[in-house]
């Protein structure tokens, strides 16, 4: 009876726009109240329980510096960079695209910080250039879906915490996939270009001159990935230390480029707090919400059905696959990582998933989300930059939507995309 | 009380970003008193703990009073404009509920890890809780102001 309950008052409440970490609290008291076997105390208690790890410190911080750099203008240095790289190719600025993402991932752990602001440059430069507008946007938002997995990691860092995973590990094996997911991008770009009007005014090659110059600016970018996951794989710095790290660099960056104000720094602080606060109070209810999970057995349960399915590990990969997806659509990145972890990891020990690659492969699956409705968060932020309706801009990610599910395929079914580099530097 | 409510956001607000700030500063201070100084912050570790923990909760009622935690809208944006209401209302009705009973139970909790305190800093545990007990109140109260609102609009 108190799964139902529980079951129920999960539906509900998502469905009528209650958000979502106020949604797993009411769950779990809904279902503490029909067992009657706990006091309600433990919902406050598994909340402080929630967070008290000194690794989610890595959250905000990692937050500040993505928005530092966004609010710093050093986010249009890298297209600018990228630009003077692939600019000239035909369709270039899809390229220029693809690859900013790819640099900025490099400093960003979240998708929405890359399409806020790298995805304005490079929209009002796709416009500006007679590009498509629903595939600038498209192909905006799709790229953005690499920021995630990349190091650093919003996602990534939530997962270690659920899954008591080593960040470290988890920021290695999230490099190899993103650069698959950005090759499969180009690739769609690539077809696509040659097949539909989609590119825009050709642009000139940067001269040798140039190229350097926007270099010297790309390089500065390039180091901070650098800083986070060396220091953090050399076991110099914690993860939460990387994340300041990353803020130091930002805020030197700042001062090279002149661009660091007081206000500007305040307005930064103001940012990263408000969005910290959104992703935090969810993991905080997580504490709650996985409680009452586990103690209702849910793990098992879903375990048992998957396993009278199949005891085959690659078609339980592949059904863990479809189920994110599904549940990206509905809600995408660390809020659904949340709710569905108790069972995801309890799926990786039956079938002998290593959990590194559970968590690459979760992490890609429901940032998705971002660019599949009906919530496409990132999607429905690029369309609007962009100036196209919603729907030219889903009909528009298609393409793209396709390129990186065969990356997530080839992730999936290849865990030495993931699992090499952690193995190599850090030992298996 | 729409004052005393604008007042607890912006100082809500200001808190949380003092809460960044200083967050970013103690872990910044653990990497440079470690290799600079050779000498590491034996109670940054605690003091981390206890700032995460109230930014959480402080930025949270921040995110809430501005209506931006993640939530799905999708589904009620297709409700006709009535039963939207009502859903809203009912879900408004019951977000201010649980708030103040968390509330309740938080200040149980407090009470229940009175006396204790943290190792090195002495940080009383109950601070902790106390800080959940003001987040829940002052949610409560903000989601109380919106439920009026809603129910005397016009529908």
């Amino acid at each position: 009876m108190e799964g139902i309950v529980f079951g129920l008052l999960l539906v509900v409440l998502f469905f009528a726009n209650v958000p979502i970490a106020v949604t797993l609290l009411i769950a779990t008291i809904g279902f503490i109240l029909v067992s009657g076997d706990f006091p309600l105390e433990i919902v406050a208690q598994r909340m402080w329980g929630g967070v008290t790890s000194s690794i989610l410190s890595a959250i905000p911080m990692y937050i500040l510096a993505a928005i530092l750099m966004n609010n710093m203008g050093v986010t249009e240095r890298i297209f600018r960079f990228a630009l003077a790289l692939v600019g000239h190719l035909r369709g270039g600025l899809y390229y220029v695209n693809i690859l900013a993402s790819v640099i900025f991932s490099g400093m960003s752990g979240s998708n929405t910080a890359d399409v806020a602001g790298l995805g304005k440059i490079e929209i009002k430069a796709m416009v500006d250039a007679n590009y498509d507008r629903a595939y600038s946007a498209a192909v905006t938002a799709a790229s953005s879906i690499i920021g995630p997995i990349i190091p650093p990691s919003i996602i990534l860092v939530v997962y270690a915490q659920l899954a008591s995973v080593s960040t470290g590990r988890l920021f290695l094996a999230g490099i190899l996939p993103g650069l698959v997911m950005a090759a499969c991008l180009s690739l769609i770009v690539f077809v696509l270009v040659r097949h539909r009007a989609a590119a825009g005014d050709p642009l000139p090659r940067a001269t040798a001159g140039e190229v350097m110059r926007r270099a010297r600016d790309g390089l500065f970018a390039l180091i901070a990935p650098a800083i986070i996951v060396g220091g953090m794989t050399l076991g110099i710095v914690t993860p939460s230390e990387a994340g300041v790290l990353a803020v130091c660099y930002s805020l030197l960056l700042g001062v090279v480029y002149r661009s660091l104000s007081f206000r500007l720094l305040v307005k930064s602080l103001h940012e990263a707090a408000l969005f910290s606060g959104a992703i935090l109070l969810i993991i905080a209810a997580s504490g709650a919400f996985g409680w009452a999970v586990n103690i209702m057995q849910v793990p098992e349960a879903v375990g048992d059905t998957i396993q009278a399915i199949t005891d085959r590990p690659w078609l339980a990969l592949l059904m863990i696959n479809l189920g994110l997806l599904m549940l990206g659509c509905l809600e995408a990145g660390s809020a659904a990582l949340v709710v569905v972890a108790p069972v995801l990891i309890y799926l990786g020990g039956l079938y002998g998933i290593d959990p590194v690659h559970l968590g690459i492969i979760a992490a890609i699956n429901l940032t998705l989300g971002s660019m599949t409705p009906p919530v496409a968060l990132s999607l429905f932020i690029s369309a609007r930059i962009a100036g196209v309706p919603m729907r030219a801009a889903v009909i528009a990610s298609l393409p793209f939507f396709l390129a990186l599910l065969a990356s997530l395929l080839i992730v999936t079914f290849v865990p030495a995309f993931s699992l090499a580099l952690p193995n190599w530097l850090m030992g298996s | 009380m729409l004052r005393l409510e604008r007042l607890l956001q912006r100082t809500e607000e200001l808190a949380a970003l003092l809460l960044v700030a200083a967050l970013a500063l103690l872990i910044g201070g653990q990497i440079a008193f470690r290799y600079l100084f050779d000498d590491p912050l034996s109670w940054s570790e605690e003091l981390t703990t206890f700032l995460l923990i109230s930014l959480t909760f402080v930025a949270a009622t921040a995110v809430l009073k501005r209506g931006e935690h993640f939530s799905i809208d999708t589904f009620l944006a297709s409700l006709p404009r009535a039963a939207r209401r009502i859903v809203e209302i009912a879900g408004l009705a019951l977000q201010a509920v649980v708030m103040l009973a968390l509330a309740y139970y938080s200040f149980n909790l407090a009470r229940l890890y009175e006396g204790t305190e943290t190792v090195v800093l002495g940080i009383p545990e109950e601070a902790k809780a106390y800080v959940m007990v003001y987040c829940f109140l002052s949610m409560a109260l903000h989601l109380g102001v919106r439920l009026v609102r809603s129910l005397a609009a016009h529908p």
